[in-house]
């Protein structure tokens, strides 16, 4: 009788538990890459940067406070991400232009339909990255700019500054891109 | 408090059909991302936590580890200065003893060899010891020979002109008589240009990560990135 009740009784805590990091990651992977994917990362880098998110996360889970909104937590993470393997493979960025000099078009610029999308893209990749942050995170994520300050560790001050130049370079960029095509 | 002006209608109107939209992600790589942390959360040499909960004998045993290897490692470097110092490899010994004759009389060989001219290296069968000290005294010390120039000129000649088929055949056949050559890095570099310009782009991608591995530091570096800047 003793062994039937050992084999009905639950599995042990550990067996079941879930790691809450790896739910999350679950739960957002998509607005994981989209985040990557507007903060200039190119489309054969995303799933290696998608996964060093996942690692800086499950560091910084601790200090992660839940009664926050996750994506702008997991966009400040995808711009640190980003940041540092800028600073580290700047050449091999510059590499990987032998690649794709000839035009191959990004998986997304290939559906017509993201056409737009890919020149936004295309915009935004002439902003500094921590200028296109601050942008992507207010003017398309609708993050306020207090907490766009605070995840990514600025003052205010300098985010206000940040944005209004980002939009500026943006609209440049932008107006020459559709000059560009139009003149196609 | 103070609020950011409001976009300008055109931006407006470029950013609006973008904002809170996520494209889905293919389920293959949906399902390989999720793998990856999966096995991430599984292996135990990822994250700090888990390397903090270690108990103090892992750490230990890491730092007796760390002191033998370096030991090691002086001691024979200190091993090889002895025996490849050249007062050693050019003054024959008396007596010598029976176990450092044999590496003696081969390391001298080594200086014999890598003192005379590069083609007069390649008629030589390499062997992997042998191979690595030339690479060594020859990159390091030795001058690049007059035909060794002279193909890299003409390499360089090519890549000025644009008949990167040419130059590209030159820097084989650099690389086939001065594998080690003193300007190797050049002829590299210029085995990278010679690839992006024939349109082999996956190659000379390849060519030039390998640069970069071989040549961390190297100033060529740069010409690629202004070759992509132009060529963009």
């Amino acid at each position: 009788m003793g062994s039937h009740l050992l084999l009905l009784a639950p599995p042990p805590v550990q067996m079941i538990r879930k790691d809450p990091v790896l739910e999350a990651y679950q739960q957002e992977i998509t607005y994981v890459f989209h985040a990557l994917r507007w903060l200039g990362a190119r489309p054969q880098e995303l799933e290696d940067l998608a996964q060093e998110v996942f690692i800086a996360l499950r560091r910084a889970w601790s200090r992660y406070d839940s009664s926050r909104p996750l994506r702008p937590y997991l966009f400040g993470v995808a711009f640190r991400v980003v940041s540092m393997q800028r600073r580290k493979t700047k050449r091999e960025v510059a590499f990987a232009e032998l690649e794709i000099r000839d035009g191959g078009p990004y998986p997304d610029e290939l559906v017509q339909a993201k056409q737009a999308r890919a020149m936004v893209l295309r915009a935004l990749e002439r902003i500094p990255l921590r200028r296109r942050a601050v942008l992507v995170m207010h003017d398309l994520e609708e993050v306020p700019m207090v907490q766009v300050a605070n995840t990514l560790s600025i003052p205010l001050f300098t985010a206000y500054s940040r944005l209004r130049k980002a939009r500026k370079e943006l609209e440049t960029a932008i107006r020459r891109l559709a000059k560009d095509v139009s003149k196609r | 408090m103070k609020t950011p002006e409001p976009l300008s209608p055109e931006l407006e109107a470029w950013l609006a059909p973008h904002r809170r939209v996520l494209l889905p992600l293919a389920p293959s790589v949906e399902a390989r991302a999720l793998a990856r942390a999966a096995r991430a959360e599984e292996s135990p040499q990822q994250g700090a936590g888990r390397a903090l909960a270690r108990p103090w004998w892992v750490f230990a045993t890491a730092a007796g580890a760390v002191v033998a290897l370096g030991a090691a490692a002086y001691a024979a470097h200190a091993w090889r200065n002895t025996v490849v110092s050249p007062a050693v490899v050019r003054v024959a010994p008396l007596a010598p003893s029976p176990v450092t004759q044999p590496r003696v009389a081969a390391r001298a060989a080594v200086v014999a060899v890598a003192e005379t001219t590069a083609p007069a290296t390649n008629a030589t069968p390499e062997t992997p010891s042998r191979r690595r000290s030339a690479r060594k005294t020859s990159a390091a010390t030795l001058p690049p020979t007059n035909e060794e120039l002279h193909l890299l000129r003409s390499a360089r000649q090519d890549v000025t002109r644009g008949d990167f088929a040419g130059a590209l055949s030159a820097v084989a056949e650099h690389a086939r008589r001065f594998r080690h050559g003193a300007l190797v890095e050049e002829r590299e570099a210029l085995r990278v240009k010679s690839l992006a310009g024939l349109g082999r782009h996956q190659d000379a991608q390849r060519a030039a990560v390998e640069f970069h591995a071989r040549f961390p530091r190297s100033v060529l570096l740069s010409t690629f990135e202004r070759m992509t800047e132009a060529e963009r």
